[in-house]
């Protein structure tokens, strides 16, 4: 058999052997497909608790208060008289929004002038308060609109405004959080299970046998064996875990299988590079795991990249990641064509040639070494870091 | 004083120091346990401090479709443009050249002014015009479209009233009858650099500072050293435990003041609370992240293990700790793990303290569950840890 053929059969070997491993790159795979989404599984913020100071105290007030909690996205917790009163509630927690209606509401809608309300909301939680806000702030100005045409008879209809906006959301259409958050941090998952299992690979087998050597027929197996890890995990959550979440999804099949195909060359030479560094079993866990927020963060699908510094974005591409992320999102969710993502399939064609050269630079120095060798295994070095 | 089995004699202020010292002297000696837990943390906040600067989002990229060609559509489109918040990248005769624009990542709205929209608007009552935001990069899709509709908005105040005053005469001119003021407090600008590294930093911090205390706690029972250890601390396992943990809880807790210098010293205006209660919040914070990272490598032994449960516990923290979205309407389990996360409670104490003044007694709350994850965890913590720490067949495993 060549060379290559023996390295893969060894590396899977390998990695069935060893519990981290199968740990990682199955069972947490796993764990993280059910586990993860189902924090955002409700998908869309419903029954904030709103506080309404009415000041107003008339029935066009109460009126406008029950049409606040006849709202979805919302309900009137507390009913108070003073602003102190609300804003303490906020401060606490116990209410997300505050609705202020003014002393002499009723009469200004009335008498046909324009009643104020104001809607306040708490600033801790920006993502969350603006959802909030929008909801209520139509809901007071439908409100309002009916209450003055109800006074057409007297002052003449408000004329209506000159343009009517009218805005749809693509693609997530629902504008579920778990939707536009998930699917990115899925491909995350993958690159982190694949980078995590094959470090604490090969920080073990530094432990045991001091530098490593391969031949470039044996990295190429090494490669494959995890390439084909990493392409099960990929088809598993953008095939079945985006399925049974019931994301958005499928829209450009075939480019996704061949984004999914350079996405994991890419991670996995990045992989093999940086494992050429490693030096203890344990060590990857701790930095590749601290590492996952900022490498979900400089996707730029969370923050758009318009509003990021130049020099992050452009460190960012050297992380499969990012175009990763970009790409599957867009060809799975959005539907591109392979050509709209093309920028971000050959940013990761060219992370695989760049650190798979790296990777046969790193791993051929020393050539006495020859395929993933059937090692005699020695007796793990504990002293080794 | 006690005189234990093996070991030397010790005070448990003697065993804490001893212990401390020891620690210390390890990251002085291992390059990249001091790395993980000194200028890798602070280069993350760093990078999400750079990252973030720009506050909110601006000029964000659309492509505009004006079929109406008008006086007016011009008029809007140039106040689509002005707005801080967007920039007309684009402008396409036909809708269907502007979709590729939206699907490549170039654009993130696309409006249109259909034909006649002008004329609809001025002779008829009132004209629409569409637009579509992109959903799947919700936060800058959101925006766009919140800064499409104050321009309509701003749009239909200025420019179209005057336009329809003059040709429907001044008499059926009014404005909205009721105006709907929006604010956010303590944040009345809508930051997002504010909102999202409020909830960034302590999550990054916390979860640096689990998986190192794992790791240490962890390193002791692989390298079968914990005997070693122990013995030079006489046998005290709290006072050693503690000491261990110290070097690690101050290290964070400097970041952690480092990280709120920035957020609200430089960046913000200050601390609207009380900053001696969010400080003891962020510092039982963290001695409750060390009691669980004890507890997990005393249960499972195996300091790989323990960093991998770490990674599931405290990596997600953000996800489920409803600061970027509510628990409100999750299901039991969701709930539940909300709960179980000392993060969670930290983000509560800070909602009350950091820019809102709430009173001193909302705090016991918070402050309350903090301390319960300390002594529950930390005492079964550290009865499993102390057994673990007599069990040579607990050391070496991996």
């Amino acid at each position: 058999m060549s060379r290559f053929l023996v390295a893969y059969r060894e590396t899977f070997a390998a990695l069935f052997r060893d519990r981290y491993a199968v740990v990682t790159m199955i069972l947490a795979v796993i764990i993280y497909s059910f586990f993860y989404p189902s924090a955002y599984r409700h998908q869309v913020a419903s029954d904030f608790p709103v506080v309404v100071v009415d000041q107003d105290h008339s029935p066009m007030s109460r009126s406008l208060s029950r049409r606040v909690d006849a709202l979805n996205a919302v309900y009137v917790a507390a009913m108070v008289s003073s602003v102190t009163e609300g804003e303490a509630l906020l401060a606490r927690g116990a209410a997300e929004g505050m609705l202020v209606i003014p002393e002499g509401f009723e009469h200004d809608v009335l008498r046909g002038g324009s009643g104020g309300v104001s809607l306040f909301g708490r600033g801790a939680y920006l993502g969350r308060a603006s959802q909030v806000l929008q909801g209520v702030a139509d809901a007071a100005t439908a409100f309002a609109r009916a209450a003055a045409t109800a006074q057409a008879r007297f002052t003449g209809a408000p004329a209506s405004p000159p343009v009517q906006l009218v805005q749809r959301p693509l693609f997530n259409t629902r504008e579920g959080y778990g939707s536009a958050v998930v699917p990115g941090v899925a491909q995350l998952i993958v690159q982190q299970t694949l980078l995590i299992g094959l470090l604490v690979m090969a920080g073990t087998r530094r432990e045991r046998m001091g530098r490593l050597a391969f031949s470039r027929a044996g990295l190429a197996g090494i490669a494959a064996a995890f390439g084909t890890v990493g392409l099960c995990s990929m088809l598993y959550y953008n095939g079945f875990v985006l399925w049974f979440q019931d994301y958005p999804r499928g829209g450009n099949l075939w480019g996704l299988l061949l984004a999914s195909v350079l996405y994991v060359a890419a991670v996995v030479a990045f992989a093999l590079f940086l494992g050429s560094f490693f030096r203890t079993r344990e060590r990857p866990f701790q930095l590749i795991t601290f590492l996952s927020l900022p490498m979900f963060f400089l996707a730029n699908l969370s923050w758009p990249a318009e509003a990021t510094p130049w020099p992050l974005v452009w460190l960012a591409k050297l992380l499969p990641t990012t175009p990763g992320i970009n790409a599957v999102v867009r060809l799975n969710q959005m539907g591109a064509s392979v050509s709209e993502v093309a920028p971000q399939l050959l940013n990761l064609a060219l992370l695989g040639v760049l650190y798979g050269v790296l990777a046969v630079w790193r791993f051929g120095r020393q050539p006495q070494g020859g395929g993933a060798q059937s090692a005699a295994e020695r007796a793990p070095d504990r002293a080794g870091r | 004083m006690a005189t234990t089995l093996s070991g030397e004699r010790c005070s448990s202020l003697q065993a804490f120091l001893q212990s401390a010292r020891r620690e210390c002297e390890h990251l002085w000696r291992d390059r990249w346990d001091r790395a993980l837990v000194t200028w890798m943390p602070l280069l993350a906040l760093a990078m999400f401090a750079w990252f973030f600067s720009a506050g909110v989002p601006r000029k964000l990229p659309i492509v505009v479709v004006d079929e109406d060609r008008s006086a007016l559509s011009r008029e809007l489109i140039r106040m689509l443009d002005e707005n801080p918040g967007l920039h007309v990248a684009y402008q396409r005769d036909a809708l269907l050249q502007a979709w590729p624009l939206v699907r490549a990542g170039k654009s993130y709205a696309v409006v249109l002014v259909g034909a006649e929209s002008s004329r609809d608007m001025l002779v008829r009552n009132g004209g629409t015009v569409m637009s579509w935001y992109n959903a799947s990069y919700l936060t800058a899709g959101q925006a766009a479209s919140r800064e499409i509709a104050a321009t309509v908005q701003a749009f239909n105040q200025r420019v179209a009233i005057e336009q329809t005053a003059a040709i429907r005469g001044p008499a059926k001119v009014r404005g909205a009858p009721i105006s709907v003021q929006v604010s956010v407090l303590g944040n009345a600008s809508r930051s997002y650099e504010h909102f999202l590294l409020s909830l960034l930093f302590p999550a990054m911090l916390h979860l640096a500072a689990t998986l190192a205390l794992a790791a240490a706690f962890g390193r002791e029972l692989r390298d079968a050293s914990v005997q070693t250890w122990m013995a030079s601390c006489g046998w005290r396992v709290l006072p050693a435990v503690l000491g261990k943990a110290a070097p690690y809880l101050v290290l964070f807790l400097l970041y952690a003041v480092l990280g709120l210098a920035w957020l609200v010293g430089i960046r913000g205006a200050g601390v609207q609370g009380n900053i001696a209660l969010l400080m003891l919040g962020y510092g039982l914070m963290f001695v409750a992240y060390a009691a669980i990272a004890l507890l997990l490598v005393a249960a499972t032994r195996n300091m790989g293990t323990a960093l991998s449960l770490v990674g599931i516990y405290a990596g997600t923290s953000l996800a489920f700790s409803a600061g970027t979205f509510p628990v409100i309407g999750a299901n039991a389990f969701v709930k539940a793990w909300n709960t179980a996360l000392p993060y969670t409670h930290y983000l509560h104490l800070q909602s009350q303290q950091l820019d809102a003044h709430a009173a001193l007694a909302d705090a016991a709350g918070p402050l309350g569950a903090l301390v319960s994850f300390v002594l529950i965890a930390g005492s079964m913590g550290a009865w499993l840890y102390a057994r673990a720490a007599r069990d040579p067949a607990a050391w070496g495993l991996r």
